[in-house]
């Protein structure tokens, strides 16, 4: 596998409740890209992002088989054989979801808390990293004043800024994003839209979507599910 | 479909009416016949009476709490986050049916535990506080590990999630993440386990109560508890006095049942807003 692929997906079969979602799809996801995956409801996008970020393994009553290979500058690993320590991979490959979902803490905490959870203890480099990812999404000049104030009382735009920034803290290697803006009105929808494409330029993103819209105008790659397999759309 | 909606409504109304009468009704049967001693019986000498039972019963209620909260919480989590399917289910089920085994047999329970130690160890162990605190949290156990379930059941998936999908440990998402969203349906079962506890009678006769034991001094010794002096006064009392002592021994319990109802809700938002810090 060539340095300039993330991911690369190998006769894919799963099953949830004996019913197949995916069955013996494979693609690529390239590296520093903005690949999208649309398709109809119920068609398997969010699975698929359950499957990069091994949050399937949290379910019951699934079957699985194939490969996905994670290229981990360099260090190619099958994230299907891993049984245990999903955290390590789940760091890598940070999963967004659809639902802005903070933490019921401060602005602050909601960034720095998994940071620490995952071993940062420094103080200075948390408060440089909450502030730097904040940047990163423009958020930090409208929170600046009030990062000790919940974050469930910023605006729905806000929240899924402020979701992302927390996974930038985790400098992941993928970013997923399950339909980002379905829950935000046109104005934060655009907000979101030019952050993807400015965060595309120096990390591999995978977007759900199912506005064609949305995915022509951030997307370099796109893909689609249809009948149980992921296709490439040239 | 009316008259179903209007009989369905009346009934409705009828039961909540009907316990809430029965509950204030005995409430103020209990009061005013706890009136009478307090205006004639000196103060000095009630407390001198009921003061041991009520730290016997604050005691061993605490103690027992103690005991089976830790142990509780855990099995519930557990249950919840480390079984799967059938293994799940058959756990649940033989917590439920741990929790309608009738007081005393949990009793005679504890009271073999005191044989054992004495025959198998050799050591002399006696019915104590410790004993009955042990016995009363096997007690209360089932509810604090029922509720643990149902408070990690109750928080979605999309929100068990969030850390994990962040890279955060299973045991850390556990303690840190989703321990903190289940206070408050966990507060709720050690709330309702600090009722039942506080209140039973059959455990502790069995395993460390006793009439004039004075103040608990020991947890290696017998101690009174408010139950305990309820049913022994009310079925062999003399006199109207001490009858009426029976009455204000049933009101503390129930003050003392509030007063811990107080706490654990005071302690619950202590801790929530050290948590959203």
């Amino acid at each position: 596998m060539s340095n300039d692929y993330k991911l690369q997906i190998e006769n894919l079969c799963f099953a949830y409740d004996r019913d197949y979602i995916l069955e013996d799809s494979d693609f690529i996801i390239p590296s520093r890209k903005i690949s999208a995956i649309f398709g109809a409801s119920g068609t398997g996008k969010t699975t698929l992002l359950t499957l990069f970020s091994l949050l399937f393994r949290e379910l019951e009553n699934y079957r699985i088989s194939g490969k996905i290979y994670f290229n981990d500058s360099g260090n190619i690993v099958d994230i299907l054989s891993i049984r245990h320590d999903f955290w390590e991979i789940r760091r890598k490959i940070v999963y967004i979801a659809q639902e802005p979902n903070p933490l019921d803490v401060s602005i602050f905490r909601n960034i720095a808390f998994p940071m620490k959870l995952n071993g940062i203890t420094n103080k200075k480099i948390i408060k440089n990293t909450v502030i730097e990812s904040l940047e990163r999404v423009h958020l930090y000049n409208e929170v600046n004043n009030r990062l000790k104030d919940s974050a469930l009382e910023l605006s729905g735009g806000q929240m899924q800024r402020l979701c992302i920034a927390r996974a930038l803290a985790m400098k992941p290697e993928i970013i997923l994003l399950d339909e980002p803006t379905s829950s935000l009105d046109s104005e934060n929808k655009e907000k979101i839209e030019d952050l993807i494409i400015e965060l595309g330029q120096s990390n591999t993103i995978i977007v759900v979507s199912h506005d064609r819209e949305q995915i022509k105008r951030v997307s370099d790659v796109v893909f689609e599910c249809k009948g149980r397999k992921v296709l490439k759309i040239d | 479909m009316k008259v179903i909606k209007l009989l369905l409504g009346g009934y409705i109304w009828f039961c909540a009416l009907s316990i809430t009468v029965m509950i204030v009704a005995f409430l103020f049967f209990l009061i005013k016949n706890s009136i009478y001693p307090l205006l004639n019986i000196p103060i000095s000498n009630i407390l001198s009476e009921l003061f041991p039972a009520i730290i016997g019963s604050i005691a061993v209620t605490l103690s027992s709490v103690a005991i089976a909260s830790p142990v509780g919480i855990m099995t519930g989590i557990f249950i919840n986050e480390y079984t799967n399917g059938r293994t799940r289910n058959r756990l649940v089920f033989i917590f439920k049916v741990m929790g309608g085994i009738p007081s005393i047999v949990i009793g005679i329970f504890g009271f073999i535990i005191i044989l054992v130690v004495n025959r198998a160890i050799g050591y002399n162990l006696r019915p104590c506080l410790f004993v009955s605190s042990l016995s009363l949290a096997l007690l209360i156990l089932p509810y604090i590990v029922h509720s643990t379930v149902i408070a990690f059941r109750s928080i979605s998936l999309k929100e068990k999630v969030i850390g994990l999908s962040l890279g955060v440990k299973k045991h850390q998402n556990i303690f840190y993440i989703l321990f903190p969203k289940s206070l408050p349906a966990l507060f709720s079962g050690i709330i309702l386990a600090v009722g039942r506890a506080a209140v039973d009678t059959a455990v502790i006769m069995l395993t460390g109560v006793a009439a004039m034991a004075g103040m608990p001094s020991s947890l290696l010794k017998p101690y009174e508890a408010l139950p305990f002096y309820i049913y022994l006064r009310s079925s062999e009392y003399r006199n109207i006095n001490e009858l009426s002592m029976v009455y204000i021994a049933a009101v503390i319990i129930i003050i003392i049942c509030i007063g811990l109802l107080y706490v654990s809700n005071y302690i619950h938002k202590r801790i929530l807003i050290r948590i959203k810090r």
